[in-house]
This record gives C-alpha cells, structure tokens and sequence, in this order.
C-alpha cells in the first residue's frame, strides 16, 4: 500500500515536472481562436491567453482594434492614402466585447466618440495561471466589402497587453506585461524589436476580413490584399484601461 | 504578489456599477439626444446599418421609424430617412412627446449597408428614439448592426 502510494507519488512529481517544463517551453503568443472571418458572416471569437508573465498569472488584458480614421493602411504592401472604408464599408464597430465572467469579473468596451467599440478590456476577479490559457470572447460582426473595390481580403493588426501587474509605464517588464503590439508604432506600448521581423507587425494578432462577394472583372482573378495597422496616436489614447473616466492601467 | 495586483484590479472597478448609457450603437431600439445646446438647426445623426443573415435568412428590407421623446415645439420636428443604393425614404413623427413612434418606412435593398440618417427642422434639443431592424421577405427579424458616423 505504501510502494504503491509513494510510485504514484513519484509518477505525480514527474508528472508535473513534465508539465511545467512544457508551459515554460511552449510559450504562445495572445492570438485569436479564429484569425480570418468572412465577408457577411457573424463569428463568435476569441482572445486567447497563452502564457503569463514569466511566473506570474495575468491579471487583465486590454484590447484595440485599428480605428480606420488615422490608421495605416496598405494594398499589396503599398502605402495607400484613402479609408479602410473604400474596402470595408461598414468598418468602425465591427468587434463588440462577450460578457463572461469565465477568466476575469470585470470588463467593457473601448468606445469612440458615437460609442463604437474600438477595442476592450478584461481584468480582476480571479488571475489567470501563468502555465494556463485563457479564452476572452468577443464577437466580430458580418463586414460589408465594397462593392466596386478590389480587395479579396482585409488584414487587421489587434494590439494587446496581458497584464501581469498594475505598474506606470515606467514599470512595463517582461514579468509585469506581456505585450502583443506593433515594435515601430514608437509607443510606449510597443514590443521589444525584433531584428527578424523588420515590418514590426510579427507581434500583434490577426483578424483577416475573407471577401465572399465578387471581385468586380476588372480586379483580375486574385484582387488585392489589404491591411490596416492602428496609428501611435489611437495606441496611446486607447490602450490604457480606463474605468469610469478613471486610469487603472497602466497606473497614471 | 499577483494575488496584490488582482486586488487592486478588483478595487478600482467594482466601486460603482456600470453606467447604462443611452446608447446609439448597440440596440435596434435607441435613443440620443440631437442639439443639446439647442442652436443647431442642421444637427445630423448618420450611422450605416448593416443587415445580413444571421441564421434567420437573407435580409430583404430594413424597416425603421423614429419617436421624438421631447415636449411639443411648434415648428420643430424629428425626421428620419433611410438610402440604399438608388432607393431611399422618409418619416416624420408628427406629434413631438406623445408616446409614438413615427410611420415606419422601410427600404428594400437585401443583405448590405443601408444609410440612415435623423434630422430636424429647426433648432432645438430632440431627444429621441429610433427603431432599425433588417427583416427577411417573411417578416422575420434577421441580422442587423450599426456603425454611427456622425453625430452632430
């Protein structure tokens, strides 16, 4: 009885020895459970949270989306000098935040001016495990392509910040923030740069806009690939946490 | 430490609960108020309404109508159109804070962007409620989303 309790004592030990060895070394990006949506179709998604700081748990997580009034946008990698909207008819409140209390109890919208959502935020309650992954749902509405535009499919950059601990600014480290943003916005919420990704847009997640409708003939077969990055001045007004008209994160 | 930090999350927002604004962007019934300061004769709200299936079939038409929620001014009247494409209509609620909602109107442009826009004839603060819902061709209420784009 007491070989058997102390083998199995043994097994657990390597058991979680094996664990942790994997969550430290299979470290996932924040990315969304479903990168490319399309065209007239309403998805349910997903933030999902790969990885804490380090050891420590998250704690929160702050979300924006491009807002497609001063944001860049590029077609087949070209500078382009006119709106999202030429591609996106109905782009400006596309992404709306699922309430659940599932990973943290408090959360809201971002919202612009005319109260459309432009990003969100989760956080308090329960931490999230550092070693665990955690699901904040929100919901993409069905995106609208212009008709007598030539884009097949519009990229978004989504920047985020998992936090671990409520610092200023001057406190952002890899074991108080995770962030999942632009290297080259020059913002004080940009990732480290990474000399293998020279476009800076390897750290934020996705969203890809599919096109169902058809291409108008003078597009040609394959029609143009559209992206939007947000601007340094949308990062800086929208990614801190703001409850009330008060700052929470990062502390002012 | 973390256990510290959550705190803090949990202490600066569970003090209050949250604000229920009236909002413009999120129900298909809502409300707002045009000209707050009342000098603003051409006070515009614009939005794009999205109708698509959303499980419940195609949408066919957007069906809207309009309440002026303010007391009667001689005069001053809430409008509301809806466009799309070549095809576009227009309400008026005829009796300023009585309860009811304008005549609804509706526009039958399928699945897409419609434009809808709520005016006034004169200056003067409207509050105001609207009503937007993309219909199937049975009448049934299918996906309907806005995006506001003017509201001044």
């Amino acid at each position: 009885m007491q070989k058997n309790f102390k083998l199995k004592l043994a097994a657990a030990t390597v058991f979680t020895t094996t664990v942790a060895f994997m969550s430290t070394s299979l470290l996932a990006h924040t990315r969304l459970e479903v990168p490319e949506v399309t065209e007239g179709v309403r998805t349910s998604n997903n933030l999902v949270i790969g990885h804490g700081c380090g050891e420590n748990d998250v704690i929160g997580t702050s979300v924006v989306f491009p807002d497609g009034v001063d944001s860049t946008v590029t077609v087949d990698g070209a500078a382009y000098t006119g709106k999202i909207t030429d591609f996106i008819e109905n782009w400006g409140n596309l992404n709306q935040k699922i309430y659940s209390t599932a990973v943290f109890t408090f959360q809201e919208e971002k919202e612009d001016d005319k109260e459309n959502v432009l990003g969100f935020w989760a956080g308090g309650g329960n931490s999230l495990p550092h070693h665990l992954a955690g699901y904040i749902p929100f919901r993409v509405s069905a995106a609208t392509f212009k008709a007598d535009s030539c884009a097949a499919s519009v990229k978004v950059y989504v920047s985020i910040a998992d936090i671990c601990q409520i610092t200023p600014i001057s406190g952002f480290s890899a074991e108080t923030v995770n962030l999942w943003t632009h290297s080259n916005l020059d913002t004080p919420y940009d990732r480290a740069d990474d000399p293998a990704d020279p476009s800076g847009n390897s750290g934020p997640a996705t969203l890809t806009f599919k096109r169902a409708s058809a291409l108008p003939a003078s597009c040609g077969a394959t029609g143009q690939v559209v992206e939007m990055r947000p601007s340094a001045a949308q990062i800086n007004r929208d990614m801190p946490i703001k409850y009330n008209g008060t700052q929470v994160w990062p502390k002012p | 430490m973390c256990k510290i930090y959550s705190k803090q999350f949990i202490s600066m927002t569970a003090f209050t609960t949250l604000v229920s604004l009236a909002s413009f962007s999120h129900a298909h019934d809502a409300g707002a108020t045009m000209d707050p300061d009342g000098t603003v004769a051409k006070f515009t709200g614009y939005a794009s309404v999205t109708c698509f299936d959303d499980g419940n079939g195609a949408a066919d038409h957007l069906a809207v109508s309009v309440k002026d929620t303010s007391p009667p001014v001689p005069g001053l009247l809430v409008n509301m159109q809806v466009i799309k494409g070549s095809r576009a209509a227009n309400t008026t609620d005829p009796v300023s804070g009585d309860g009811s909602f304008s005549p609804e109107i509706t526009v039958q442009g399928g699945n897409g962007v419609y434009q809808i826009l709520v005016n006034k004839t004169n200056a003067g603060a409207r509050s105001f409620q609207v009503s937007y819902h993309c219909m199937t061709s049975t009448n049934a209420h299918t996906g309907t989303d806005i995006t506001v784009n003017q509201f001044e």
